[in-house]
């Protein structure tokens, strides 16, 4: 018997270390490389560890050719706009759908549903002939604008559960006191909701801080470049420097990593809610 | 606040929102099935009605079918590979061990990396001599198996599924454990009595417990992943000789390289058909759980 159990704690223990090796090596990778001068990424055998460790890579990445401050600030103007649009846009059609006897509402509900699943390849063509159209080729605002056919349904989505299970009797000694609705909504509501807009706002500034078609197809001036377009540009015709490239990722994904760790929780709270960005 | 029968007003708080997906969703997804039937210079804004004869002619070349088969395997691999590593990881988070919440936090890392990320990151990984995959089969032993990773187009469209598995069992793994968490106790402590052992328990118990999240979670993983262009164009740009490419590479190519509007388009109509069977069933199957019923 206690071998079995012995057996049992050995298989255990090792399948969780393959899966925290297989979540780590990437990164370790990463990493390795970015730390690496020139020669020692293509010396044989590769080192995970390096031998003369240097932080030339950052330097290069920050203060190189690539201005990568100006594509940060880039990435950073879309993506706040995005998120703030978004919930701006979205917060009071997801109380009106969880409080509102409104017709059609769940032919709203359904719709929203449904143009979660959009394929992107559907939306780049017509919205690149408009966007050419209505002359916002290399704009921010193509990006925020394409931006918003993910954000805005997902984001009605998650409110419209949070809201509906808030307690609904605060509500109504709210209006009974006098309030108008949209008083209510702001003075009442968003406050005890605080943690369902915060998980919808996270939510959509990480897919908006990584989203790379659009702003593959709707900017071509490199001083427009949001940081992923940035990103694949260091993949050259004749070779890529990988060390600035590995730099470059893992300043990328550091805010976003901060970001989804600060809101772990309310991630995996969200996600049973419905419909979840992957 | 009972809901009353809504005035007109009530309207104004939803129509942004219906705004954006009538401009920004209903519209384009109109000039794309528009598109189809025509053949559209951009250069001029030349349209020339052809009817269904894009159509006819896609669906007579090789490429199509080709590409067809490329989403196929791509689409149900990667989803059907995420299916039997999550459930097995989420079967080994359900228990208590130490220092689970930062392991718990290192296994999601892969989630929370962009998908840009993912693919360059990869990509080195996969580089010929100096990338760490070709390291690693060399350091067990496994020289002989080891191939140009993404230059092979018998291999390359695997290469590209692995790191998009690497991301998405994370997502399905947290999902099942918040489900396997809901399980009531009494039916494991009746399993129990029954002398089940956790093999039996696993799949007698956990599964039918868990049934309607691995629906959601493959329906949503179905969708989001035949329609996943970045990972394979970052990779492989489709290539080689088209052994990557899946329908939406082919959108991306045939309107942006080629400035093929029409064909492009008629390649996106026969993604959005596909899309629709998967896109009504989870609909089907979300409003049944009660998340569309009167809150």
């Amino acid at each position: 018997m206690s071998t079995r159990f012995a057996a049992k704690k050995i298989i255990f223990y090792l399948a969780l270390l393959a899966f925290v090796l297989s979540a780590l090596f990437p990164y370790s990778w990463i990493l390795s490389t970015s730390l690496k001068d020139f020669s020692e990424i293509f010396t044989i055998p590769i080192r995970l560890i390096p031998k003369h460790a240097t932080l030339e890579n950052f330097r290069a990445v920050i203060y190189g050719h690539m201005d990568f401050g100006q594509k940060f600030i880039n990435s950073l103007i879309v993506t706040v706009t995005t998120t703030v649009l978004s919930l701006i846009i979205s917060t009071p059609c997801a109380y009106a759908l969880a409080r509102f006897r409104i017709r059609g509402r769940r032919l709203l509900l359904k719709t929203i549903l449904v143009s979660q699943m959009i394929p992107i390849a559907v939306l780049l063509i017509p919205l690149y002939i408009l966007i050419v159209k209505i002359r916002l080729m290399n704009t921010f605002i193509s990006l925020v604008m394409a931006n918003l056919t993910f954000s805005v349904p997902f984001v009605v989505w998650v409110l419209y559960g949070f809201f509906g299970r808030l307690p609904i009797e605060v509500e109504e000694s709210a209006l009974i006191d006098g309030a108008s609705k949209f008083q209510t909504l702001v003075r009442v509501v968003l406050p005890s909701a605080a943690p369902g807009l915060a998980a919808a706002a996270a939510f959509t500034f990480i897919s908006a801080w990584q989203e790379y078609m659009f702003a593959l197809t709707f900017i071509d001036s490199q001083r427009k470049f949001t940081l992923p377009i940035a990103l694949t540009s260091y993949i050259g015709q004749y070779g890529t420097q990988w060390g600035n490239l590995m730099a470059a990722s893992l300043l990328v994904t550091l805010p976003i990593i901060v970001l989804f760790f600060a809101i772990q929780k309310l991630m995996v709270k969200g996600l049973t809610a419905g419909a979840v960005k992957g | 606040m009972k809901r009353r029968r809504g005035s007109s007003r009530e309207y104004i708080w939803v129509a942004p929102v219906i705004a954006v997906l009538v401009l920004l969703l209903a519209y384009p997804i109109f000039r794309t099935i528009q598109l189809s039937f025509y053949e559209y210079k951009l250069t001029g804004a030349t349209y020339t009605f052809i009817g269904f004869e894009g159509y006819w002619k896609i669906l007579a070349s090789e490429d199509f079918w080709r590409f067809l088969y490329n989403s196929f395997i791509w689409t149900f691999g990667t989803v059907i590979m995420c299916l039997v590593i999550a459930l097995p990881m989420a079967a080994v988070l359900n228990n208590e061990f130490r220092f689970k919440a930062i392991i718990r936090s290192i296994l999601m890392l892969p989630w929370a990396t962009p998908w840009v990320i993912i693919a360059l990151t990869w990509k080195w990984m996969y580089s010929p001599n100096f990338g760490l995959i070709d390291y690693l089969f060399r350091w067990v032993g496994l020289e002989s198996l080891i191939r140009n990773w993404l230059g092979d187009p018998g291999i390359a469209l695997y290469s590209v599924m692995v790191p998009t598995i690497w991301r998405g069992y994370t997502f399905g793994a947290f999902m099942y454990l918040a489900a396997m968490q809901t399980v009531p106790m009494d039916l494991y402590e009746a399993a129990d009595i029954d002398g089940a052992g956790p093999i039996r328990k696993f799949f007698h118990v956990t599964i039918p417990g868990i049934l309607p999240t691995i629906v959601v979670v493959n329906l949503l993983g179905v969708m989001w992943t035949l329609n996943a262009i970045q990972t394979i164009w970052i990779m492989t740009q489709g290539g080689p000789i088209n052994s990557t490419t899946t329908l939406p590479v082919a959108v991306y190519r045939t309107a942006f390289q080629y400035h093929r509007f029409g064909e492009a388009s008629v390649y996106g109509v026969f993604i959005g058909l596909m899309l629709l069977i998967f896109a009504l069933v989870y609909i089907q199957f979300v409003a049944k759980r009660g998340e569309l019923a009167e809150v």
